[in-house]
């Protein structure tokens, strides 16, 4: 029993600290960036976009930089990739123990989910969803303003 | 040999080990609930969150062309310039970097004199201040030859030290990206500041009338003459105040409603806020 629960919290920090990174992630995503990006690869497995990593030590990862999240192995992880210098790059392990995972964007044009987010798209979509072993993650970007809700 | 005390010795320890099996068991499914508790209820709300967007998306779309959309939603966002914002409040320091003889514009002892208040505890001495600001300076104007548009976050310094202490200024809870811009042309409006850059503009006297004032529209009819008067009172530097403005261009309107409609999806936004100025609230 001691060990299913020290199972069952580490699964669920896991999943806290995934939520947490990638709710901060994608509310820095503002398309009027200079170099704007948000698209999916042609197979589908993975998802690029630059947003606004703000203040970090090393400058070069400062400000807009290109992120990119992948399944590697049975990990999600996080490559971060400095506009300044791109031969510098940064690989974050979001999870792990991943068996399962895809994506897809809620398409404001065509009101439903898509799975591929094309590079030409000039707007944002209004949120992504993440399926994480069973399990649904679900992120507004950050339009103009927030919609307010009655 | 003695059963009873046998028998005693055996249930005391399986009492012992059960009692401390059922405590770690206990404390873990303490700890196993509020977590599963905190996570359920933060799905719940997000659910109930993402819902209640899918029911603002109206059912009947209008579809524009992409270029539309943009030029839509940054034709807005250039008409929000003139809104009050924590930007306006902050030290523009082009003018610094245009100035052949930085040294002798108003504007440098100004923002030395911030770099010092704010965060005297990161340097040691005065003179590691003046060597910091002009190495600062100095990137800033390399990095605006190459492009206007410069990224505060990413001023890359030699010295390591250097490095260092900018990294504490950015990240401090007064962090340096609240009280300076770099920006061709914009003024810093003195009726949005706080205290620590009008301390560092005119004087701790002046900064505390101003501040004093906590209704915006009361430190608006504070005049540039007022202003200047005070600054001969005091006999503090002069300063040009053409890279000031002393009333927001925007009437100070007790709550604002701003609607952004995106043309593309028809999704209306309405958002109220109401004036708030370094903690002040406006009052009413």
């Amino acid at each position: 029993m001691d060990k299913l629960a020290r199972e069952k919290k580490q699964e669920l920090i896991s999943d806290v600290t995934l939520n947490m990174r990638l709710k901060q992630t994608f509310s820095k995503i503002n398309y009027l960036q200079k170099g704007f990006e948000l698209y999916s690869d042609d197979s589908c497995n993975s998802i690029v976009f630059t947003f606004d990593n703000e203040v970090d030590p090393d400058p070069d990862f400062g400000g807009v930089v290109l992120g990119e999240i992948l399944l590697e192995g049975n990990s999600i992880i996080m490559t971060i990739t400095s506009l300044v210098d791109s031969e510098k790059m940064r690989k974050e392990t979001l999870m792990e123990n991943v068996s399962d995972f895809s994506f897809s964007f809620f398409s404001p044009s065509q009101k439903k989910w898509i799975t591929n987010w094309d590079k030409k798209e000039t707007c944002l979509p209004v949120m992504i969803k993440l399926h994480i072993n069973a399990k649904d993650y679900c992120y507004i970007f950050n339009q103009e303003n927030p919609i307010e809700l009655s | 040999m003695n059963i009873l005390g046998y028998v005693s010795f055996i249930l005391l320890t399986i009492g012992i080990v059960f009692q401390i099996y059922f405590s770690n068991w206990f404390f873990d499914e303490k700890i196993r609930q509020n977590f599963e508790g905190f996570f359920q209820n933060d799905s719940a709300l997000q659910k109930e969150y993402v819902e209640k967007i899918f029911e603002k998306i109206p059912s009947k779309a209008k579809p524009k062309s992409p270029s539309s959309f943009s030029s839509a939603v940054q034709l807005k966002r250039l008409s929000c310039k003139n809104e009050i914002t924590p930007y306006c409040m902050r030290l523009n320091l082009y003018p610094l970097l245009d100035a052949k003889e930085y040294k002798h514009h108003f504007l440098y002892p100004i923002f030395s004199k911030l770099i010092t208040d704010l965060y005297e505890d990161i340097f040691l001495t005065e003179k590691e201040i003046t060597l910091f600001i002009d190495e600062f300076l100095k990137l800033l104007r390399e990095k605006k030859q190459l492009s206007e548009n410069i990224s505060l976050t990413q001023v890359k310094f030699k010295q390591t030290a250097f490095q260092k202490a900018y990294y504490k200024m950015l990240k401090s809870n007064k962090s340096l990206l609240q009280y300076i811009k770099i920006k061709k042309g914009e003024k810093t409006c003195l009726s949005c500041c706080d205290y620590s850059l009008l301390k560092a503009i005119f004087n701790a006297e002046i900064a505390e009338k101003y501040v004093n004032k906590q209704n915006p529209l009361e430190r608006a009819l504070i005049d540039r003459q007022d202003l200047a008067r005070l600054c001969s009172i005091y006999r503090i530097q002069p300063i040009d105040f053409s890279y000031f403005e002393t009333k927001h261009r925007k009437s100070l309107d007790k709550e604002m409603t701003i609607t952004i409609s995106d043309t593309r999806t028809g999704i209306q936004t309405n958002q109220a806020f109401s004036t708030h100025f370094s903690g002040q609230k406006l009052e009413k």
